[in-house]
C-alpha cells in the first residue's frame, strides 16, 4: 500500500540515511586498513606506506596463516568451544531465567535467587581462588574449564527474564486454564515467543566464547589445545619494549610481522562475521507476537 | 627477511670460542636419536646399561652425566617458552627432541606438565601448591624468598658441588662467581641462575653516518657535539629532500612502564646521572640514582632546551614504540641511543628501504671532562631454576644441566639440532628444562671475527663464529644488505667494540644493589619510577626544571626512604 | 488453577499459602537447580578469597596454608591504596570516564537502533548494522596501533582539521582532550554491537500498538515517542542499571593502549593504576582490596536504583 511520503518524512530519510551510511563508513575503515596491511609485504609496512591500499600485493601472510598446523587447530577447538558453550549457557540461560521472570507474589523466592545471581555480577573472588576452585572441581586440561565457570551469564539472563516478562500475561493464563504446567507454558510458549531475544543471547554467547582467551591459558596447559584467541594473543607482542634477554630477540621480532598478525585478525574474525546475519533474520519487528495474537 | 632474521637469532645465541680443558662426555648416544620415545627408551635402556658407568643409581656415582638405569621421572614446568614459540607437528613442550634426549642419554623420562612465561600461570601454580619437580622463576620474581623461607624450594648446593660437570661449573663462574654468590640464600644454593654478563645490556650511540659526513660533522665526543649534531640533523636537511622532515635525538618508549624511556637514560649518564642504579654516595651509604637532584637536573635542562629546538620528536611522549620501526624505515631520525643489537631491529629496516643509508655505533658520550659511566645492573639472572622441596632426585636436574650445557656449548655441539633451527625458524633451546646461557658469548665473537680477518685465518672459528664471518665478510665484499646486521655489531668498529671499550677503560658501573628486590622495592618501586617518567616528560616539554625537587622529596616520603634504608641495611651485610 | 493465578498478592503469609507456594512452584526451584549450584561453586566458593584484601599475602604460605596462612593487617592495603598521592586523581579520572561512557553508551545505542528502525529497505539496514557491528571484534591492541596514527598530529584527523583551516588537536596529549576521545573511541567500537539488544526489543513490540497509532492520527515521530520508545523502556531501564555497576569501569584495556605520561593527569585510571604497582611483585592482596572496593561501590549503585525503581514507580528492574 503506497503511503504519501511528506516533504519532512523526506528530508528526514535522506538525512537518516546520510548518518548510517557515515557512520558505516567509520566502523569499516580500520577493516579496510587491516586488509590493505594484510595484503602487502611486510617491508612496505614497516616503511608506513599503506593505509587503505596494499603495497607489493602479496598474499603471503594468508598462505602463512592457514598452512599453520597450530592456528587451523585452534580454530577448530574454538568451534568446539562455540558449539558446546552455546548449547549450555543458552539452556542454563533459559532455564534460570524462567522462574526469575515469575512475579514475586507467584513464586515469593524470586527476589532472594535473583539477588543470589546479580550479586555475582559485581563481585568476583578474584584470579587465584577461582583458578583453585576449576582445579579442585578437576577441570584443568578439559575444554569443562572453558565452559562450566561461566556458564551462568547473569547479564544474559537478566535480559531474558524482562523479555519473558513483557509477554503479554493472558497467554500464561490461557496456558495453566488449559491443564499445562510451567514446563509446557515454558516450552511450547515462553520460548517460541522469544526467539529474537534468544538469538541475540546467541550471538552474545558467541561472540563471548569466541573471544574469550585468558581462560584457555591459565586452565589449558597443552598450546596444542589452546583456543584460537588464546593462541592469537600469545603471538601479538606490545610493541618498543625492552629486550634484556638478548636470547629474546626473535620475540622482538616479531612485532615486525604485523602483516602476519593483520592476516590473523581478519581470518579469525571470519566466524563472528557469518553468525550476526545468520542471527538479523529474526529481527523483524512484530513477527512473533503478531502471529500469536490470530 | 626471514632468513636473515633466524640466522641472526642463531648467532647471537651461539658459543664464541672453543672451550678450552672441557672435559665433559662428548655424546656417546647421539646415535640413537631417531627412535620414537617409547621404543628408544627402552631400548637404550637395556643397550646402553653396560656403556653406562654403573647399573645402579648409587649415591656415590657422581658422573655428570651418568645414565639412570632404570630410568627415573620427574615433572617439570618449562617458563622459556614464549607465546610465539614454534614446534613441529605433532611436538610439544613435552615431546621434542630434548625430552627425547634427556631419556635416552640420561634415563630421565620428563614430563613436562605446561610450557608459557605467562607469569599468571606460574603464580597460580605456586599459590596451588602443586609444584613440580623442577621449574623457573622469572630472575627478579620476589617468589623466589617466599618460597625459600617457607622451606618449599630443595637445597642444591650438594648435588651441584658433586654432580655440576667442569664445563657447567665454568660457565657459572665466568664472572667470578659474582652472579652464583649473588643468586645464593643463606650461603646455599636454592635455584640455578640462567644469567649473562651484564655488559651485553651496556648501550651505545646510534649515528646515521652518512649525514654526519655529508654535513661535515665532528664525530660525537661530546654532549655539546651531540647537540650540535642533532641541530645540524634537524635544521640543515640532511636526507637532502627539501623538507624540514627530519629530528636529530630520537626518542620513543612507554612510559607507562617503569623503565619506558630507557633511550633517554644514556644523556643522564652524560651528567654522571645514574636513574636506574644504586650508587654510593660520598659517605658510603648507598643511593637510587633518581633521588641525586643535582645531577638529574642537569640532564633534564639539556634535554628541555633540546624539546624546545625541536631536536627531539615533539610527540615523542605519545608514542609507545609502535613508531620506531616506521619512523626508522623512513628516515626520520639521525640519532638514537640502544642496544648492540639495534641493527638486527629496528635500524636493519632503514637498511633494506635505502640500502645508502648508514648507521655506526658511538660510545656514550660525557657533558665535562670526566667520562661518562656505564651503568650495568649487578646482577642479570633472567631466570631462576628451582627444584621442589623433597624431589627424589635433585641430581637429576644438574645432570640436565651438564646435558643441556654439553650439547649447546660443547665441542660437539650440534647446533641445528639442539639449538637453533634455521630452516624452520624454531628456537629449539627454548625446550630445554634447566639451561645457562654462555656469558661474554657476543664480545668473543666480535674479537674472534676481527682476528680472523686480520689474519685472513679462519681455522679457530667455531661453526657458528664462521657462520657470522663470512656474512661479514660477504656485506664487505657485496654489500649484501641481509648481512648488514652482521657487519654492524661484528665487523670492524661494529657495535660490541664499545662494550670491550667500557670494560677496558674502566667505564662499567656495577649497580651496587645486588639482591632481589627488598619488600619496599616490590610495593613501590615501579610506581615510583612510572612517576618519574610522568614529571621528566612534563619537565621536557616544558615545566620548570626545579619540579624535580618536589618529586625526589616526594619520592622519599612515598617510600623511596623505606627502599633506601632496606638497601643499606642490605648493603651492610653484603659489602665486600 | 485458575483460582492459584488469582491469588490475592496482598494475602498475608501464611503457612497454608506456603506450602502452595512450594508446591505449585517446585518445578520452577528444579529449574533453578542448574544454575544455582554452578553460580554457587563458580562464583560463591572463590569469594573465600576476599579474605586476601585484608592479608599481606605470602604466596608461598598461601599455597601451605590456605587462606589463612598470610599474616592479617585489617585495612592496611586500602590505607595503602588510598594514600598513594595519585589516588585521588585516579578515583576522579575513574569516575568521570566511566559516567560519560554510562551516559553515551546508554543513549548513543538507543538512537541508533531508532535510526534503524526508521530505515525502510531491509537490504540496507542489513548492511548497515552489519558493518557498524565489526569493530567490536578488534581488540583494543589491534585498534590501539590504528587509533594513535590517526589521531597523531600528522595523521589524518589533523590533515583534514588543517584542510579546513582549524587549529590541530592532540588527542592523545592533550589532558582536556583526551577523555572525550577514550569515550568517543568506544562509543565508535561498541555502538553497533551494543545496538542489538535494543533491535531485539523491538521486535517484541506488539504491531497492533502501531496500527492504533496510525488509526489515532499519530506520525512516525509520534509512533516513535508514544509506542517504540515505551515499548524499549524495560531493557533501556535494565541496562541503565546494571551499567551504574560500572562506576568505576573506565575500560581498562582501551586505556592501557592509548595512555601514556603526558595524559596521566586525564587519563590514569584505578585499573591502569593498580595495573602499575602491581607490575613488579603480583601483589595480590593490593589487587584483591581494590577489587573488593569497585565490587562495593558497584553493589551499591544498583541496589539503590534497584530500591528507588521498586519504591517510587514499583517497578522491578531485574
Amino acid at each position: 500500500m503506497p503511503i504519501k511520503r511528506s516533504a519532512g518524512k523526506v528530508t528526514f530519510d535522506y538525512l537518516n540515511m546520510t548518518i548510517l551510511l557515515a557512520v558505516s563508513l567509520l566502523c569499516l575503515f580500520p577493516y579496510i586498513h587491516i586488509l590493505a596491511v594484510s595484503l602487502s609485504s611486510s617491508a612496505a609496512v614497516a616503511e608506513g606506506k599503506v593505509s587503505f591500499w596494499p603495497a607489493d600485493f602479496t598474499i603471503n601472510s594468508y598462505s602463512f596463516v592457514v598452512s599453520g598446523s597450530q592456528f587451523m587447530k585452534a580454530f577448530g577447538i574454538s568451534v568446539q568451544r562455540v558449539l558446546l558453550g552455546v548449547v549450555i549457557y543458552m539452556a542454563v540461560t533459559a532455564f534460570t531465567a524462567y522462574p526469575l521472570s515469575k512475579e514475586d507474589r507467584r513464586f515469593r523466592s524470586r527476589t532472594v535467587y535473583v539477588w543470589f545471581f546479580v550479586v555475582t555480577m559485581f563481585v568476583s573472588g578474584g584470579l587465584i581462588p577461582t583458578f583453585l576452585v576449576v582445579r579442585s572441581t578437576g577441570l584443568i586440561n578439559s575444554m569443562w574449564a572453558l565452559i562450566l565457570p561461566g556458564a551462568v551469564q547473569i547479564f544474559n539472563i537478566v535480559i531474558l527474564l524482562n523479555f519473558f516478562r513483557n509477554l503479554p500475561k493472558e497467554l500464561e493464563e490461557c496456558a495453566f486454564l488449559d491443564g499445562g504446567g510451567h514446563l509446557t507454558y515454558f516450552l511450547r510458549i515462553a520460548l517460541p515467543l522469544s526467539v529474537p531475544s534468544l538469538m541475540t543471547l546467541t550471538l552474545f554467547t558467541i561472540v563471548y566464547h569466541w573471544n574469550a582467551w585468558f581462560d584457555g591459558l591459565i586452565y589449558i596447559n597443552r598450546p596444542d589445545h589452546y583456543p584460537l584467541q588464546t593462541y592469537i594473543q600469545m603471538n601479538v607482542i606490545e610493541p618498543g619494549r625492552r629486550v634484556r634477554d638478548i636470547t629474546d630477540l626473535d620475540v622482538l621480532k616479531t612485532v615486525s610481522q604485523s602483516t602476519l598478525r593483520a592476516a590473523e585478525v581478519l581470518v579469525t574474525s571470519i566466524p563472528v562475521l557469518l553468525a550476526y546475519p545468520f542471527i538479523q533474520k529474526y529481527f523483524i519487528a512484530g513477527i512473533t507476537l503478531g502471529s500469536v495474537k490470530e | 627477511m626471514k632468513k636473515a632474521t633466524c640466522t641472526l637469532a642463531a648467532a647471537v645465541l651461539l658459543t664464541s670460542f672453543a672451550l678450552a680443558g672441557c672435559s665433559g662426555k662428548d655424546g656417546g648416544n647421539n646415535g640413537n636419536a631417531a627412535a620414537s620415545p617409547q621404543s628408544s627408551q627402552s631400548s637404550t635402556a637395556t643397550s646402553d646399561a653396560s656403556a653406562s658407568t654403573s647399573s645402579s643409581p648409587a649415591a656415590d656415582n657422581t658422573d655428570p652425566l651418568g645414565k639412570y638405569d632404570p630410568p627415573i621421572k620427574l615433572t617439570a614446568v618449562n617458563t622459556l617458552i614464549a607465546g610465539n614459540a614454534k614446534f613441529l607437528p605433532g611436538e610439544s613442550p613435552s615431546n621434542n627432541i630434548w625430552i627425547k634426549t634427556y631419556a635416552e642419554e640420561l634415563g630421565i623420562d620428563v614430563n613436562v606438565l605446561w610450557g608459557s612465561d605467562s607469569v599468571d600461570k606460574l603464580t597460580l601454580m605456586v599459590a596451588s601448591g602443586d609444584l613440580p619437580d623442577l621449574f623457573a622463576l622469572p630472575g627478579d620474581s620476589p617468589m623466589f624468598d617466599q618460597l625459600v623461607d617457607q622451606g618449599q624450594l630443595e637445597d642444591l648446593t650438594d648435588v651441584y658441588d658433586k654432580y655440576a660437570s667442569p664445563l657447567v661449573k665454568d660457565l657459572m663462574t665466568r664472572d667470578g662467581g659474582r652472579t652464583l654468590e649473588g643468586s645464593k640464600r643463606n650461603g646455599k644454593i636454592y635455584s640455578i641462575p640462567r644469567w649473562h654478563d651484564p655488559i651485553d645490556a651496556s648501550l651505545v650511540l646510534w649515528v646515521r653516518e652518512d649525514w654526519r659526513t655529508k654535513l661535515g660533522l665532528p664525530e660525537p665526543k661530546t654532549m655539546d657535539d651531540i647537540k650540535a649534531i642533532a641541530t645540524a640533523f634537524a635544521t640543515q636537511d640532511p636526507d637532502g629532500n627539501k623538507k624540514a622532515d627530519t629530528t636529530g635525538l630520537y626518542v620513543s618508549g612507554d612510559g607507562t612502564e617503569p623503565d619506558g624511556y630507557y633511550n633517554l637514560d644514556p644523556v643522564f649518564y652524560g651528567f654522571h646521572a645514574y636513574p636506574n642504579s644504586w650508587v654510593e654516595d660520598a659517605s658510603g651509604k648507598l643511593v637510587y640514582g633518581k633521588a641525586q637532584a643535582d645531577v638529574m637536573k642537569s640532564a633534564l635542562k639539556l634535554l628541555q632546551e633540546m624539546y624546545k629546538d625541536k631536536l627531539i620528536p615533539k610527540d615523542f611522549a605519545l608514542k609507545k614504540g609502535e613508531q620506531l620501526e616506521e619512523d626508522t624505515a623512513q628516515g626520520k631520525y639521525g640519532l638514537i641511543y640502544g642496544e648492540y643489537y639495534f641493527p638486527d631491529y629496528p635500524l636493519r629496516s632503514l637498511k633494506q628501504a635505502d640500502p645508502k643509508a648508514d648507521w655506526k655505533a658511538y660510545s656514550i658520550v660525557s657533558a665535562d671532562a670526566e667520562p661518562a659511566m656505564m651503568p650495568v645492573p649487578g646482577l642479570e639472572i633472567l631466570n631462576r631454576f628451582v627444584a621442589k622441596k623433597g624431589t627424589a632426585h635433585p641430581e637429576a636436574i644438574i645432570k640436565m644441566l651438564n646435558l643441556a650445557t654439553e650439547k649447546l656449548y660443547g665441542p660437539n655441539a650440534d647446533y641445528a639440532k639442539y639449538n637453533i633451527d634455521a630452516a624452520t625458524n624454531r628456537s629449539i633451546w627454548k625446550y630445554t628444562v634447566v639451561q645457562q646461557l654462555l656469558p661474554r658469548q657476543e664480545d668473543n665473537k666480535y674479537v674472534n671475527i676481527n682476528k680472523a680477518l686480520e689474519t685472513k685465518d679462519t681455522s679457530s672459528l667455531t661453526t657458528i663464529e664462521k657462520d657470522a664471518y663470512d656474512k661479514v665478510v660477504d656485506y664487505m665484499n657485496n654489500g649484501t644488505i641481509d648481512n648488514w646486521p652482521f657487519f654492524a655489531m661484528y665487523g670492524p668498529g661494529g657495535s660490541i667494540r664499545h662494550h670491550l671499550e667500557y670494560e677496558k677503560e674502566g667505564r662499567l658501573l656495577y649497580d651496587k644493589f645486588t639482591g632481589t628486590p627488598t619488600p619496599a622495592m616490590t610495593e613501590y618501586k615501579d610506581a615510583l619510577d612510572v612517576r618519574f617518567n610522568d614529571v621528566m616528560v612534563k619537565i621536557i616539554m616544558g615545566a620548570s626544571v626545579d619540579d624535580y625537587d618536589k618529586y625526589v622529596e616526594e619520592w622519599y616520603k612515598q617510600g623511596g626512604q623505606k627502599m633506601t634504608d632496606e638497601a643499606n641495611a642490605w648493603y651492610a651485610e653484603n659489602k665486600k | 488453577m485458575a483460582f492459584m493465578l488469582c491469588l490475592d498478592p496482598f494475602a498475608e503469609v501464611t503457612d497454608m499459602n506456603r506450602r502452595i507456594d512450594i508446591k505449585r512452584n517446585f518445578p520452577l526451584h528444579l529449574m533453578l537447580l542448574p544454575g544455582v549450584a554452578l553460580v554457587l561453586v563458580y562464583s560463591y566458593w572463590p569469594m573465600a578469597g576476599l579474605v586476601l584484601a585484608f592479608q599481606k599475602f605470602n604466596i608461598a604460605s598461601f599455597s601451605h596454608g590456605g587462606y589463612f596462612a598470610s599474616p592479617f593487617v585489617g585495612f592496611d592495603n586500602f590505607k595503602y591504596v588510598f594514600g598513594m598521592p595519585e589516588f585521588p586523581r585516579v578515583l576522579w579520572n575513574t569516575i568521570f570516564i566511566a559516567s560519560m561512557k554510562i551516559v553515551a553508551g546508554t543513549i548513543a545505542p538507543i538512537m541508533f537502533a531508532l535510526l534503524l528502525n526508521e530505515v525502510a529497505k531491509i537490504w540496507l539496514k542489513r548492511i548497515v548494522q552489519t558493518v557498524t557491528y565489526l569493530p567490536y571484534f578488534l581488540s583494543w591492541v589491534i585498534l590501539g596501533g590504528i587509533i594513535s596514527d590517526i589521531l597523531a598530529s600528522d595523521g589524518l584527523v589533523n590533515q583534514f582539521l588543517a584542510w579546513l583551516h582549524l587549529e590541530p588537536v592532540f588527542f592523545m596529549g592533550d589532558n582536556r582532550v583526551f577523555p572525550y576521545m577514550l569515550v568517543a573511541t568506544d562509543l565508535w567500537k561498541s555502538t553497533g554491537f551494543n545496538t542489538i539488544i535494543y533491535l531485539a526489543a523491538l521486535t517484541a513490540i506488539n504491531p497492533s500498538l502501531y496500527e492504533a497509532a496510525v488509526i489515532d492520527g499519530a506520525n512516525r515521530w509520534k509512533q516513535t515517542l508514544h509506542v517504540t520508545l515505551p515499548g524499549m523502556m524495560p531493557i533501556i531501564v535494565l541496562l541503565g542499571t546494571l551499567s551504574l555497576g560500572d562506576i568505576l569501569n573506565a575500560g581498562f584495556e582501551q586505556i592501557f593502549v592509548l595512555y601514556n605520561p603526558v595524559v596521566f593527569q586525564s587519563g590514569d585510571i584505578i585499573d591502569t593504576f593498580n595495573y602499575r604497582i602491581g607490575l613488579l611483585g603480583a601483589k595480590y592482596d593490593i589487587g584483591t582490596a581494590i577489587g573488593l572496593f569497585k565490587s562495593c561501590v558497584s553493589l551499591v549503585m544498583v541496589s539503590v536504583s534497584y530500591a528507588l525503581a521498586s519504591k517510587f514507580a514499583n517497578y522491578r528492574i531485574f
